[in-house]
């Protein structure tokens, strides 16, 4: 819109009311009072039924400013008394709009040169609890909300300190959401600051719905299953985050903060470990690891051995081992995909599903059909053991990203093992890691601190030692301030 | 030769780069056909070819000292001109060519003997070449950051030889040296396989960021892996003894082999499939320098191939400029030819005991024009070096007249 | 574009696979134990055994083939032709030979295929069989109170190894003490005798061919003195009578652990003298009740121990040379040291002129929990 159109003050107030009008036609919750003032003029309040404080706005600034004469009204020195904590005046007919969808009280005045944005802002929100999908033992039990006012209060409260900024965008063509990028200025890189608001003033599409949107969007490989943006609903692991100098970009109706950059390894990092000894955050890291690489590996380990390396086995498992095959039908491959398939079905049946059916379906899916399909002689009874340890080993990733990323690989090394054996898994193993190697972060390398190695980075990613030895950022975000404890001044 | 300022190397990254190049197919095979030839001073021989192929690094790397930032097929061509310089590169492309072509093959000769038997060689030479047909595309830097897996991998043989200790006979080694100067160093060409990795310096010189520092890191990758190739010859030697070494064919496998753990009983299959990135490192650094520099070529001389997107740059940042998406598409059918070459290269050699032969004769003739292209290049830059200097000194002199 | 490639170059395997390689693991009969004995005709006499997989019921059977052939693989190839299950040998738990077959034939030579084949284990068992492996084999598995013939003999050869009754070799040791031209293997001897199989002691090889036997308490001595003996478990020695000063004769019966072992080789007039020196720590468990506080009584129990053995040591020593076997590895030490001496003879007939001297000192370290 032209600016010359959209100022006020270039219009007649009918005009102007009339505009308003034919933009807010059959929107009936954006409400126009209109009041008459002295003179035979008059006034609207302009406001979204729902989304205002209603008694601070009649009280604090329909009162008042009602009982001003006209004369007063016109002063804007005057005006700026009005008991009210955000109160900005504009000319601008489409900023007036902007702020009335945000849920500011707008008043027009007939003969006022602009007009009045009062912002008491008021909705309901869900409370703030612990979010469902990412629990810990020992730390806060804070969750982010929807609001994003809310969730930059939240990140306000954890670091007090005027260096936190954030950075605000407007993206989504219909939906003119609010997005924020939080970082901590002194401590975050300018250069990757400036690439990400680059990319995300970039953004072009018609609604970003979740957070995951953006992650599309802006990551460097597009095509890769592994996540490159870590996402959260914790503010404390935001905040932790935010201390290394990374940034968080926060959207408005979503919980669901990302973090960027990340490496692998931080996927397996939960708030958990570094909250009590180091010894037991070291030992669970590695469980973590080595659990993901259960995941992937087991079971094309379990087929490539039955189908081809059969002299691996140790003597004591070859006979009882044998013994249980015998019965089955099918090859070692349609016996895993049997399994795994009815595994991931069930997976997704329970996510989804409302509470109270979830526990019956665990019954269910976990004793009785792994029972009933050795009875029934369709599998093997190590087979249902292999699966169900690689099902527990995917579950212990806690971000559920990576967790997804392991789920697919898993199925794509059981194809290539059972086609060419322990070269399949080989193969597919190196090409992985090889995938893991070019992968980046914004702009980082994915893998480090092992590859780029970074020695003294490896206490805080690799293995966990203890906090007093943490003294030096890692290396990621590529921090300006290498030091904790300066107070990222 | 415009290099993309991302994916340059430090010179740390080339020495493992090197050094990983070195081991992976080497520590594997080569053992064999030194003892062989000269039966328990083997460590002798290796330890000297380490000490030759040192001096031969300090020469290569004095001669690109003098020419700054070019690589051996720039200097040749600016030593002897344009015609034979070209002839020289082309020999050397030719060696580069036949050399890959027998890593490959000797990486699915070794999964044919030990693992799969019967599967076809067309289908283990495209799932060897997966790996590297990825990274050439990215460049060289996923490369240099790839072999720093080696590193975790080389845990296991150093376990390996350390498991072994108890079983070695010092007596296997005795007597030193009752072997004849000249055997020893004509033995020695059968190291120049691996030993050869050196001569990855004057390939990938010009992306070294830091090039004061690549002599010196250089030296250390051949310090490591001669300490590591002379230590395998010593726990293999000790191990078995030199008669029955003669009849092996692959030691390190053969150690593993022979181990008997308590609970898994056979480690030997877990082994190679542990030490597998490092045999696929040797292909990926080789395949992707020889594809390099064989685009380079086919550009300058047929210039509608050559583009400005070079494969020493990886993922092309620009996606939405048309040259960018017109030259990885160079790039890839230009790759898949390249494997398609390799591969038939490779189907050229019936088994494995003529690959054996035919790495003797590839490595004479790559020990032939390696030193011999270092120190006639050096000797003749020198010359020119103390011709400009001397004319530089008289044009000095009868300025200051 | 490249994502396509990729992926294309990723499918194309899995389409065109055949599974060439492929062996399914219930379908492979494993093959646990190869008897080897000479046939009447020129060839081998060769028995399979192979667990039967079955459910319930027939817990310990095994599936007994016989069949002669020229070679080895020869003859699995027959035995393939006759059994349901696809026989493969990449599970052999112990290979029995009989001793006859020993003395005439190379075992170097018809085991060779074991090491030509990257799946078949080489640190498999090599057993010597008095008698017919196949009598032992067909008598094994129709044992009633003992579990599956290979993993019965597995326990029995283990547990002997570990107290030094027979020496501790397999497959692969057998090769290198027979590549190596200094070395003599040994291979554990045992006998079927009535309802079980005894370990007897070593044969002894010179070469290939087996030429001698020793029994398990001359395999001990000998495992000392190649610095082999397992250091954890002990050998018991069979009661010594102890001298009379103490009233009632009574034998006496104690462990042995050997702790050191030195060995030296010196040419003296164109013969090697060999020197070992050899200490054990004692372990008496049968004894007199008494008196064993007092030091002089245990300073002349640990001489007459070291007495006795050195006896025995000189005596086995001698069956070693009688026989032409190097178990020791003396050749080995001649050949490192004074390899112009070594190259100058021929070390079988001047490992029969060698005279070797062994020194031994025992140390009694405990007595049980009653003086």
């Amino acid at each position: 819109m032209d600016d010359d159109e959209n100022k006020l003050s270039n219009h007649p107030f009918e005009d102007n009311i009339n505009k308003i009008k034919k933009m807010l036609k059959d929107c009936p919750d954006i409400i126009m009072r209109k009041v008459n003032l002295d003179e035979n003029k008059s006034g609207f309040f302009i406001y979204i039924d729902g989304m205002v404080n209603i008694d601070l706005i009649q009280r604090d600034f329909v009162a008042p400013l009602l009982c001003l004469s006209f004369e007063k009204m016109q002063d804007e020195e005057t005006l700026r008394n009005l008991p009210v904590t955000d109160l900005r005046f504009t000319d601008d007919l489409s900023i007036l709009i902007e702020n009335v969808l945000l849920g500011s009280t707008v008043f027009i005045g007939e003969g006022l040169s602009r007009a009045i944005i009062c912002g008491l802002i008021s909705f309901d929100k869900r409370n703030i609890q612990e979010p469902i999908t990412e629990k810990n033992i020992k730390g806060s039990h804070e969750g982010f909300v929807e609001s994003i006012k809310t969730n930059m209060t939240i990140l306000r409260r954890h670091v007090r300190n005027t260096n936190l900024k954030f950075k605000m965008f407007t993206i989504g063509k219909s939906t003119n959401q609010m997005c924020a990028v939080a970082y901590i200025e002194g401590i975050a890189n300018p250069d990757l600051l400036k690439t990400l608001c680059e990319k995300i003033g970039d953004l072009n599409f018609d609604g970003f719905i979740g957070v995951g949107y953006i992650e599309q969007f802006i990551n460097d490989h597009p095509n890769s299953p592994f996540p490159q943006y870590q996402a959260t609903e914790r503010p404390d692991k935001t905040t932790a985050s935010l201390l290394e100098g990374r940034f968080a970009i926060m959207l408005d109706g979503t919980p669901v903060v990302s973090i960027v950059p990340t490496t692998f390894f931080s996927f397996f990092r939960a708030v958990d470990d570094f909250n009590s000894n180091w010894i037991f955050g070291t030992f669970i890291g590695s469980v973590r690891i080595f659990a993901a690489l259960i995941a992937i590996f087991l079971p094309g380990l379990y087929i490539s051995i039955l189908s081809y390396h059969y002299y691996t086995v140790p003597l004591s498992l070859l006979i009882p081992l044998a013994e249980s095959r015998s019965r089955v039908p099918f090859p070692p491959l349609i016996e895993a995909l049997l399994m795994e398939l009815t595994l991931e079905l069930l997976r997704e049946s329970t996510v989804r599903l409302p509470t109270f059916v979830v526990n019956s379906i665990g019954v269910v899916g976990g004793i009785i059909i792994g029972q009933a399909a050795v009875e029934a002689g369709l599998v093997s009874n190590l087979m249902v053991i292999v699966v169900a340890i690689t099902a527990i080993a995917s579950f212990v990733v806690p971000n559920s990203d990576m967790g997804l990323a392991i789920r697919v690989l898993r199925f794509i090394v059981m194809l290539f093992s059972a086609a060419f054996g322990v070269i399949g898994i080989e193969v597919t193993a190196t090409t992985i890691m090889a995938h893991l190697v070019t992968l980046e972060s914004l702009g980082q390398p994915y893998f480090q601190p092992l590859i780029p190695l970074k020695p003294k980075d490896f206490k805080d990613a690799v293995i966990r030692l203890h906090l007093q030895t943490m003294r030096k950022r890692p290396d990621v975000a590529q921090p300006l301030d290498k030091k904790r404890g300066s107070g990222g001044n | 030769m415009n290099i993309n300022k991302e994916n340059l190397i430090t010179s740390k990254q080339f020495m493992i780069l090197i050094f990983s190049t070195m081991i992976g197919v080497g520590i594997i095979s080569t053992p064999y056909l030194l003892v062989k030839e000269v039966g328990h001073n083997a460590w002798l021989s290796a330890l000297m070819s380490g000490i030759i192929s040192i001096l031969l690094t300090i020469i290569i790397s004095r001669l690109l000292n003098i020419h700054k930032d070019k690589s051996i097929f720039g200097i040749n061509k600016l030593l002897y001109g344009k015609y034979a310089g070209m002839a020289l590169n082309s020999l050397y492309l030719l060696y580069l060519i036949l050399k890959t072509s027998i890593i490959l093959r000797l990486i699915i000769e070794i999964i044919h003997i030990i693992i799969m038997k019967t599967t076809p060689s067309l289908i283990l030479s495209i799932l060897a070449l997966i790996c590297p047909f990825y990274m050439a595309f990215y460049g060289l830097k996923p490369i240099c950051r790839f072999s720093n897996f080696v590193f975790l991998i080389l845990v296991e043989i150093i376990f390996l030889y350390f498991v072994s200790f108890s079983h070695i006979r010092l007596s296997f080694l005795l007597p030193v040296g009752n072997i004849s100067l000249p055997s020893l160093l004509y033995s020695m060409r059968s190291t120049a396989f691996s030993f050869l990795g050196f001569a990855f310096l004057w390939l990938v010189y010009p992306v070294i960021t830091d090039k004061k520092n690549a002599l010196k890191y250089t030296i250390w990758a051949m310090v490591l892996s001669t300490l590591l190739f002379t230590s395998t010859i010593v726990v293999t030697m000790g191990y078995f003894g030199e008669n029955m070494l003669k009849h092996i064919i692959f030691p390190v496998y053969y150690l593993a082999l022979v181990y008997k753990v308590p609970v898994f009983e056979r480690i030997d299959l877990i082994f190679l499939v542990i030490w597998f990135p490092a045999l696929s490192m040797t292909l990926k650094a080789y395949f992707f320098v020889t594809y390099y520099w064989l685009y380079q070529a086919t550009g300058y001389i047929f210039p509608k191939i050559k583009s400005n997107a070079n494969a020493f740059s990886g993922n092309n940042k620009n996606k939405n400029s048309l040259t960018g998406v017109k030259d990885k598409k160079k790039k890839i059918v230009f790759l898949i030819l390249f494997s398609i070459l390799i591969v038939a290269v490779s189907r050229i050699l019936k088994d494995y005991n003529h690959v054996l032969k035919t790495i003797e004769i590839t490595d004479m003739i790559g020990v032939s024009l390696i030193s011999g292209m270092a120190i006639i290049d050096l000797i003749i830059s020198l010359i020119k070096n103390a011709a400009g200097s001397k004319n530089k000194f008289k044009a000095e002199r009868r300025a200051k007249k | 574009m490249m994502k396509k490639v990729l992926v294309f170059i990723l499918i194309i395997p899995i389409l065109i696979t055949g599974c060439w390689d492929m062996k399914i693991y219930e379908r492979i009969g494993f093959i646990l134990n190869i008897g080897v004995e000479s046939s009447k005709d020129e060839g081998l006499l060769v028995t399979y055994t192979s667990p039967v997989i079955a459910e319930g019921k027939k817990q310990n059977e095994v599936e007994l083939i016989e069949v002669t052939g020229k070679v080895l693989r020869d003859a699995r190839e027959k035995a393939r032709r006759m059994s349901a299950k696809l026989l493969e040998a990449g599970k052999i738990q112990q290979l029995f030979v009989s001793d006859e077959y020993a003395q005439n034939k190379s075992i170097h030579q018809t085991f060779e295929v074991l090491e030509r084949d990257p799946t078949d284990p080489i640190h498999c068992w090599v057993v010597i069989v008095e008698g017919s492996p196949s009598k032992m084999l067909k008598a094994l598995s129709k044992f009633t109170d003992k579990p599956r013939p290979s993993i019965y003999m597995d326990n029995l050869l283990e547990n002997s190894s570990k107290s030094s009754y027979i020496p501790d070799t397999k497959l692969v040791d057998f090769d290198i003490c027979y590549f190596a031209p200094g070395i003599d293997p040994i291979l554990p001897l045992v006998k079927l005798s009535g309802q079980e199989v005894i370990a007897i002691g070593s044969a002894l090889f010179s070469g290939d061919k087996m030429t001698g036997k020793i029994n398990t308490r001359q395999t001990f001595l000998t495992l000392a003195m190649m610095g082999k003996a397992k250091k954890a478990e002990f050998a018991s020695i069979d009661p010594l009578p102890v001298k009379p000063d103490f009233g009632n004769e009574r034998d006496m019966s104690t462990g042995l652990v050997p702790v050191k072992r030195k060995i030296d080789v010196e040419i003296e007039n164109g013969r090697p003298v060999v020197n070992i020196y050899l200490k054990f720590n004692g372990y008496i468990s049968e004894y007199k009740w008494d008196n064993l506080d007092e030091a002089t009584v245990r300073a002349e129990i640990e001489n007459y121990l070291a007495k006795r053995l050195e006896n025995d040591c000189d005596e086995t020593a001698r069956l070693l040379q009688q026989h032409g076997c190097d178990a020791i590895g003396i050749g080995d030490i001649v050949r490192a040291k004074y390899n112009d001496f070594w190259k100058s003879i021929d070390w079988k007939d001047a490992y029969k002129e060698t005279k070797i001297n062994v020194d031994i000192d025992v140390n009694i370290k405990q007595f049980g929990v009653i003086n």
